[in-house]
Order: C-alpha cells, then sequence, then structure tokens
C-alpha cells in the first residue's frame, strides 16, 4: 500500500519528469515513474545523476516503443491493428512483434498451453480490471473458448507473417511484454552506465546492483508482506490473484486466466513468484505456475534448475526452490 | 400510594437522574484523554439502587441501568458505543452485585471501585472483540487507575448519602442496612 | 455502617496497590519508543494506509467520510472529526509512542509500528 501510494503520488506529481529526491539519512535518488503497459513503471537509481538522468530517458522511451508494439488495448499499436486484422490472411509485422509472438508461442507450446498469449477473446469476455467485469454466460465462454489457443496462430519465419485460424482470436500478450519491456530498460540502462537501480513495473521488479531486499506481497493482504528474498541482478515476477479481480456470489474471479476451462485459474496457487536474470522469462513462468498449480510447477521447474520460485496456495503453505534466499515473515 | 405504583414512578424517576447525571457529566471536561475513560457519575444510581434493598432488587437496577444506556447513547447521538457500554454496564453491575454477596462487610466505596474498574475492562474487552486488535490494551492501565478514582468518587457520595440521608432512604423503600 | 473494618483497610489497601502498578505502568508504556516508525490507519478493522514516518515529506491530509488525518513533519494526528467525543482529536499528534489514536464511534485507529523488516526493503513483488 505504501508503495502504491508513493508511487501514486510520485505519478501524479512527477509524470514524465525525473526530480532529485534530498535526504539527509539516504543519499540523493533519481525517481521516475510512468503509466505504460496497464501499470505504472518506475525505476529508482542513486546513480551518477547525469548518466543517470539521460540514461532514464532512454529507457522510458524504450519502454514507451514497446508499448505501441505489443499492447493489446492501445488501438494505435501494432498488436492492436494484427488482432483486428489478422484472421485468414497473412499480416506482416515488426521484428520485435514477431520475435515476442514467436517467443510467446514457444513458451505456450513448453508449459502445454499453461501460459497462452491467444487467450484475448476470454481475457476481454470477462473485462476483469474494467468496468464492464462480469461473469459471462456458459455459452459465451464456449464461443471464446473456441477463439482460444496458441494452436489457431500461424506464424511464418521467413516473411515474419503472422495469420489467425479463427475470426474471433486475439492475441494478448499482457503475461510476457512486461517482462520484455523489462529486460529492454533493463539493458538500455546497463549500456548507459547505470550500475544501480530498481525497476519496478507494477510490482514487477528487476533489480540492477547486489543484494537487493525485495519483498513478496501477502496474497491474503496485499498491504503486508509474507516473505523477503535477497537477490542481484535479478527480475522477481509475481502473479497473484489480488491484482485484479472481482468477487461475485462469495466466488473470487480474477485476472489469470486457465485456457482450459475459460475461468480464472484455480489451481491451488494464490500467489506465484518466479527469480530469474530474465524478466521475460520470469513473467512467462510466473503467469504458467499460477495456472499449473503447485505440483505441476515443482515438476516443471526441476527441468530448469536455475529458476528460482515461490509458490504460495490458497492455505498460505510455501513452496520454494532451494537457489533463492528467502526469509519468511509470519 | 400503592407499592406498586410508587416503584414504577421511581424506577422511571431513577433512570431520568442517571440521565441527567450522563449528560451533565458530559460536559465536565476531562484532564487527560484516553478512549472509553468518563467519570462514571451515572454509576451513583446503579451502586445506590443496589444498596437500597427492600423492594429493590438486582432487576430493577439491571433496567435502570439498561434505560440509562439505551437512551444515552441515542442522545449523544452515538449509537456504534451501545455496545461497548452495555458491555462495561452490564459486567460492572455483575461484579458489584457478586462482591456484595461474597463480602457482607465490604464497604460500599470499595464495590464501587470494583464496579468502575470492572466497567472498563468490559469496555476494552468489547472494543478488542469487535476490532479483533490488542492495540486498545496499552490503555488499560489508565482505564484502571481512572476506574479507581471514579469508583472511590461515587462509593463515596452514596455512601454518605445512605449515612446522612436515613429518612430519604426509608421513604424511598429501602431497608437502610447501610455498611 | 463502619467504614474502617478490618477486611475494608485489606480492600483499600489493595486498591491502592494496583492503583499505584496502573500509574508506573501507565508511565512506564509511555516512554516506549517505537523504531523505524511506521504509521497504520486502520478504517472498520481494515487497513487502509500504511505510510512510513522517516519518509522526507510528509505533509499531507487523509480526509474520509468522518475525519481527516494529517500528517505533518514526522507527526501524525486527528484534526477534525465528526464523532461526538473528539477523544481522537484531543489524542494530538503521535509519532513513536504505543499509544494509539482510537475513535470508538467512527472504528478509526491509527498506530505506530515498527517497520523495519519493511524500511530495509527496496521494492515489494506483487
Amino acid at each position: 500500500m505504501k508503495f502504491k501510494i508513493l508511487s501514486l503520488l510520485l505519478a501524479l506529481t512527477l509524470n514524465g519528469c525525473g526530480i532529485f529526491n534530498e535526504s539527509s539519512e539516504s543519499p540523493p535518488t533519481l525517481n521516475r515513474t510512468d503509466y505504460a503497459l496497464g501499470t505504472y513503471i518506475t525505476v529508482k537509481t542513486p546513480d551518477i545523476p547525469v548518466t543517470a538522468a539521460s540514461a532514464l530517458d532512454k529507457a522510458f522511451a524504450r519502454l514507451f516503443g514497446i508499448e505501441m508494439i505489443a499492447s493489446a488495448k492501445n488501438p494505435e499499436s501494432e498488436l492492436f491493428y494484427v488482432n483486428e486484422n489478422a484472421y485468414g490472411r497473412d499480416i506482416i509485422v515488426s521484428d520485435e512483434l514477431y520475435s515476442l509472438l514467436h517467443t510467446g508461442r514457444f513458451y505456450a507450446q513448453l508449459t502445454d498451453g499453461a501460459f497462452d498469449i491467444a487467450l484475448g477473446s476470454i481475457v476481454e469476455l470477462w473485462g476483469i480490471g474494467t468496468e464492464n467485469a462480469r461473469v459471462p454466460e456458459a455459452y459465451e465462454i464456449t464461443e471464446a473458448l473456441g477463439n482460444s489457443g496458441f494452436e489457431q496462430l500461424v506464424l511464418s519465419e521467413g516473411e515474419r507473417t503472422v495469420r489467425f485460424l479463427r475470426e474471433g482470436l486475439r492475441i494478448d500478450l499482457g503475461a510476457i511484454a512486461k517482462g520484455y519491456a523489462a529486460n529492454e530498460m533493463k539493458r538500455v540502462l546497463v549500456e548507459s552506465g547505470v550500475t544501480d537501480a530498481i525497476l519496478d513495473l507494477g510490482g514487477d521488479i528487476v533489480v540492477i546492483g547486489s543484494d537487493r531486499r525485495i519483498g513478496i506481497a501477502d496474497p491474503r493482504n496485499s498491504a503486508e508482506i509474507c516473505a523477503i528474498v535477497t537477490i542481484s541482478d535479478k527480475a522477481v515476477m509475481t502473479s497473484g490473484d489480488y491484482e485484479r479481480f472481482f468477487d461475485e456470489n462469495g466466488v473470487h474471479y480474477h485476472h489469470i486466466f486457465d485456457g482450459t476451462t475459460g475461468f480464472s485459474a484455480d489451481s491451488g496457487i494464490i500467489s506465484a513468484t518466479v527469480i530469474f536474470e530474465c524478466a521475460m522469462i520470469s513473467d512467462v513462468l510466473s503467469t504458467a505456475f499460477f495456472v499449473m498449480g503447485v505440483e505441476r510447477a515443482v515438476e516443471f521447474a526441476a527441468t530448469m534448475p536455475e529458476i528460482g520460485y515461490i509458490l504460495i496456495d490458497n492455505e498460505m503453505n510455501f513452496y520454494y526452490s532451494e537457489n533463492i534466499e528467502i526469509e519468511i515473515i509470519n | 400510594m400503592k407499592t406498586n405504583t410508587k416503584k414504577l414512578t421511581l424506577t422511571a424517576l431513577f433512570a431520568v437522574v442517571a440521565l441527567i447525571i450522563f449528560i451533565v457529566e458530559a460536559q465536565i471536561p476531562l484532564p487527560v484523554h484516553i478512549p472509553g475513560l468518563k467519570l462514571g457519575l451515572a454509576n451513583i444510581i446503579t451502586l445506590f439502587m443496589l444498596f437500597l434493598g427492600g423492594f429493590w432488587k438486582v432487576r430493577d437496577v439491571l433496567l435502570v441501568l439498561l434505560v440509562r444506556i439505551l437512551l444515552a447513547a441515542l442522545i449523544a447521538g452515538n449509537p456504534v458505543g451501545l455496545l461497548y457500554s452495555f458491555t462495561g454496564g452490564i459486567l460492572s453491575l455483575l461484579v458489584m452485585f457478586a462482591m456484595k454477596a461474597a463480602f457482607k462487610g465490604a464497604a460500599i466505596p470499595v464495590i464501587s471501585v470494583a464496579g468502575a474498574v470492572a466497567h472498563n475492562i468490559g469496555q476494552i474487552a468489547a472494543v478488542m472483540l469487535v476490532w479483533q486488535s490488542a492495540s486498545v490494551l496499552v490503555y488499560l492501565p489508565a482505564l484502571i487507575a481512572g476506574g479507581i478514582i471514579s469508583g472511590l468518587l461515587t462509593g463515596f457520595a452514596v455512601y454518605f448519602l445512605f449515612k446522612t440521608h436515613p429518612k430519604f432512604i426509608g421513604f424511598l423503600g429501602g431497608k437502610n442496612d447501610i455498611r | 455502617m463502619k467504614l474502617l473494618t478490618k477486611q475494608n483497610i485489606v480492600f483499600f489497601c489493595i486498591i491502592a496497590f494496583v492503583f499505584a502498578v496502573s500509574v508506573v505502568s501507565w508511565f512506564i508504556i509511555r516512554n516506549i519508543k517505537i523504531e523505524n516508525p511506521v504509521v497504520e490507519i486502520y478504517k472498520n478493522g481494515e487497513l487502509t494506509h500504511k505510510i512510513e514516518l522517516t519518509s522526507d515529506k510528509l505533509d499531507f491530509t487523509i480526509i474520509d467520510d468522518n475525519s481527516n488525518v494529517i500528517f505533518v513533519g514526522h507527526k501524525v494526528g486527528v484534526i477534525h472529526a465528526d464523532c461526538p467525543d473528539k477523544i481522537c482529536v484531543n489524542t494530538g499528534f503521535i509519532d513513536s509512542g504505543v499509544f494509539p489514536i482510537i475513535c470508538l464511534p467512527n472504528r478509526l485507529e491509527i498506530r505506530i509500528t515498527d517497520g523495519e523488516n519493511e524500511l530495509r526493503l527496496d521494492a515489494v513483488a506483487r
């Protein structure tokens, strides 16, 4: 909550401009917050001001570039155009969008659809996080399920073309674009000489620097934290059922969907965090693990031993990998 | 006058006096501001009735207490506080009644102190239960000390009332077996 | 009729003792200081705000239906409330003590907690 208030205050007062926060106790830090990809994105760095200021400009320019390519909601984005026009014909897309779609489909296959970029029609149908959020009728869900799934997406490497096999298919890169943007922003910052920074993309964290303490929000009281991890130069991406949701007749409907049911994923996991160097893979896998459930996720993670994870089930049991430094708070 | 009519009239009168005391007390500023801490002067009536004896039974005291709490909450425009006042008031009456029965020789001020402290503990317990929060507990010492002071005040007031106005007690139908 | 019987003297001694203990513990509790003060504001039992008191700039007001909570410098207090007793307003400003600001009628509670864990955090993943 505190961080939400702070980032909100920052966003309101400093939208689009960097300022120096001078405080007697801590060294001056440079903060910048902006709204992109449906969330507030903040970069904090105590690095040398001049370098950092221009680095931040470049990083945010990169972010807005990605927004214009990969946002499913922005009507001016490239993805929006593809979603409207790719049924039955080949659309030539930019290298960047192609590689996002390609990577997205690769992980969809790898996770047996637990992560799926082609659930846009289900996302739109439920409208969670918008004013139009509602529980759809059964026939609507059946219809949306028919218009979902990465198998309906045809990518052609040579010409960089995209084609949909179903008219209602909609691509939603929500669970990968933020991670990709985080990677890109990090790359720009590091190339500009920044050695110490925290990127906060609406609660997805990327660390440049060592031994940073990152809290994990308590899924049952997200104003509090339930664990602290100490990480160096890694991303901490969390998927939870408490971020965007609505409750109706005692049922909790949230924004992470299961492509096999068309309903909010109900695997028993209420918070899945993945800790890894690559923010994009962390982003994808945190969503996939959330949908998979503890047993499948742990099994899957065993095939990628360098991945760190923290899974919390609906009884607040913690399952985490041994390669992370974690402190659980009661 | 028939006993029943007299008793009924006096019961109403007690309730009104208790209410007036409550209203007047609300105008007296306290030097410290502690949630739930009051002078508790309205307890004078409860204590007084409890010791009247004669045809006055505990249920009459309870009735006056409940009427006073209900009306006080309405007048103060504080219906939320009702629950806390009820818990405190009833616990206080219970403790005073039990003390009076258990220690035949216990003086009025002693029982009054026990009642006032019980009242404050009851209130804070109700708050803790409803709020599901123990943080108000830090006020407990202040509430106990405050209860002792107000208990002594009301206790001696009632004690001297009994001591100096035996005829009045007789008129009210009391037995005047003051300790 | 006798006030000063043996039994009553014992009772009065007990009362005096309890009183003394209460007053002493009152003063002890009053002097407890909370390190790394973080303000938690609860309305109707729900945590609505959580704000570090050590932050650089904290001059702002939080307004809800019943009361105005204000942060000035490194203190927090209620400056206006529609409750009948105004205990919350009269409690004044708090910064590092264990005594919360309580408004029983409006079910508002402002307490100070030790934010050590969170102050040492660089970010929160959610």
